[in-house]
């Protein structure tokens, strides 16, 4: 026992004698290491500082792109920023084509087409807040169709078919004050255009209140021959009576009143309008109302008049409504004034994270347009899928037209167009 | 012709009172996509900017 007792009492005197001589290298190690390790955080922080820093400054840099003037019909979403934060400029645009399949009763045809509804394009836009209240701003758009929606037809389905090249869509400028409202001056958007189109179904692309913005150059076919010269197309007996449309013009809006907005444009030629929209979100609800009155007597040698307007609903749960309605009145006595009412139901629904379905089922009836006593109709079927991510929207829709006119007996003619719009 | 007339500014004035009324409602106002315009968001080649935007100059 006490060879052993000797035995443990030198391991502990070596182990001691160990710690001793170990304790000051292992001291000098732990101060090196805690150095270190200081040394590494403080690089650490000084890293997260600078990130921080980057941060913060794109945080700001996505706060100004996120800034929007969609209420003027501008798309100003991405605006760069110069130096002193007042100054924005970007280049957008979009190809929309498809394939339009149509029937006439007699023949059938296919063509590779641009979706006339929203046409192939491109666009520059700039603006500048020269105040803190006042906002300069410009906007050249132009577009190029080959083989539009609205010009293909059983006769000719070949790219010269219409101006194949760029057109005018707008080459426009602004002045927008918060208080005093926005003037236009240039080419561009008159105050009641598309205010028999508001439309919140999301299905525009392939329908609404301008039908024949989907096969509009394809004639009707008289029944049994199946001739169509003399016959009139799809485009001359539909119409939605869209005020004065996109011209030169002075324009002058009101600024926005809880979602009211009122906005008259004086155009080229002595032409004028007045147009008035309403857009809320609600609760349960957006709604969405334009209304107008154009006048284009002093270049018409036709129309004395135009007064149109629309209504659209989406509710909360997707299922929406639209109704649309116009009327103009003619110079001449013996001719009949020209109408149409419009109905849209549809549903957007949202079924895959790539983005939102809409569905829709419309109708419409378009009277005298061409000449009295004719009686168009149509009805569609429509669906757009969005694919968010992308900037892609794909799309399908068949439409039948109907024409009774006096003396003639015409064959309905069937369209498909499937396509997709991209916007770069 | 007088009572038209009389019939057409009262149908305007209680639509501009409806307007008003639903104004009062509740709810906030908003931008509704424009017809044939091309659609805010996203672009294919240019992501959440929706379009290619020219850099200021350095100077």
């Amino acid at each position: 026992m006490t060879h052993f007792g000797g035995l443990h009492t030198r391991i502990a005197l070596l182990l001691m004698l160990g710690v001793f001589f170990a304790t000051p290298s292992i001291a000098a190690d732990t101060d090196a290491r805690v150095a270190e390790l200081e040394r590494i955080i403080k690089a650490q922080q000084a890293q997260l500082a600078a990130q921080a820093k980057v941060l913060e400054q794109l945080q700001k840099e996505v706060g100004s792109l996120a800034k929007s003037d969609g209420a003027k019909g501008f798309v100003t979403t991405g605006l760069a920023k110069s130096g002193n934060d007042k100054v924005g400029l970007k280049i957008y645009g979009q190809v929309n084509r498809g394939v339009l399949l149509v029937d006439d009763g007699h023949n059938a045809k296919a063509f590779s087409v641009d979706n006339d509804s929203s046409s192939t394009r491109i666009g520059l836009v700039g603006n500048v807040e020269a105040t803190d209240n006042l906002t300069i701003g410009t906007k050249i758009e132009v577009q190029f169709e080959s083989n539009s929606t609205g010009d293909v037809n059983q006769a000719n389905n070949s790219s010269t078919i219409a101006s194949n090249s760029f057109t005018e869509r707008h080459l426009d400028l602004f002045f927008a004050h918060k208080r005093m409202g926005t003037v236009w001056l240039g080419q561009g958007s008159t105050a009641s255009d598309a205010m028999a189109s508001t439309d919140l179904s999301r299905t525009t692309l392939v329908g609404y209140s301008s039908v024949s913005d989907i096969a509009g150059g394809i004639s009707f076919a008289t029944s049994g021959t199946g001739a169509i010269t003399g016959n009139p197309a799809v485009g001359d007996v539909f119409s939605d009576m869209t005020g004065l449309g996109r011209d030169d013009r002075v324009r002058y809006d009101t600024p926005d009143m809880s979602g009211f907005q009122l906005g008259t444009s004086l155009v080229d030629g002595g032409e004028w309008d007045l147009a008035g929209s309403y857009n809320r979100d609600f609760e349960s609800l957006q709604m969405s109302v334009g209304g107008g009155y154009s006048n284009p007597s002093g270049t018409s040698t036709t129309t004395s008049s135009i007064t149109h307007g629309s209504l659209s609903v989406m509710m909360k749960n997707g299922i929406n409504a639209t109704v649309a309605a116009g009327k103009s009145k003619m110079k001449s006595a013996a001719r009949s004034d020209p109408g149409f009412q419009y109905l849209k139901l549809g549903y957007l629904a949202s079924w895959t994270k790539l983005g939102n379905t809409a569905f829709a089922v419309d109708y419409g009836q378009y009277d005298d347009v061409a000449q009295n006593n004719d009686e168009a109709s149509s009805y569609a079927l429509m669906f757009v899928q969005n694919l968010d991510n992308w900037g892609t929207e794909l799309y399908g829709v068949y439409r039948n037209h109907e024409l009774k006119r006096t003396g003639s007996s015409l064959d309905d003619i069937d369209a498909v167009l499937m396509g997709a719009r991209v916007k770069f | 012709m007088n009572r038209t007339i009389k019939q057409k500014a009262v149908t305007e004035l209680i639509l501009v009172a409806a307007f008003l009324v639903l104004g009062a409602c509740g709810g906030k106002p908003f931008t509704p996509e424009k017809i044939g315009e091309v659609k805010a968001g996203p672009g294919l080649f240019t992501g959440k900017k929706g379009g290619i935007v020219i850099s200021p100059s350095s100077n």
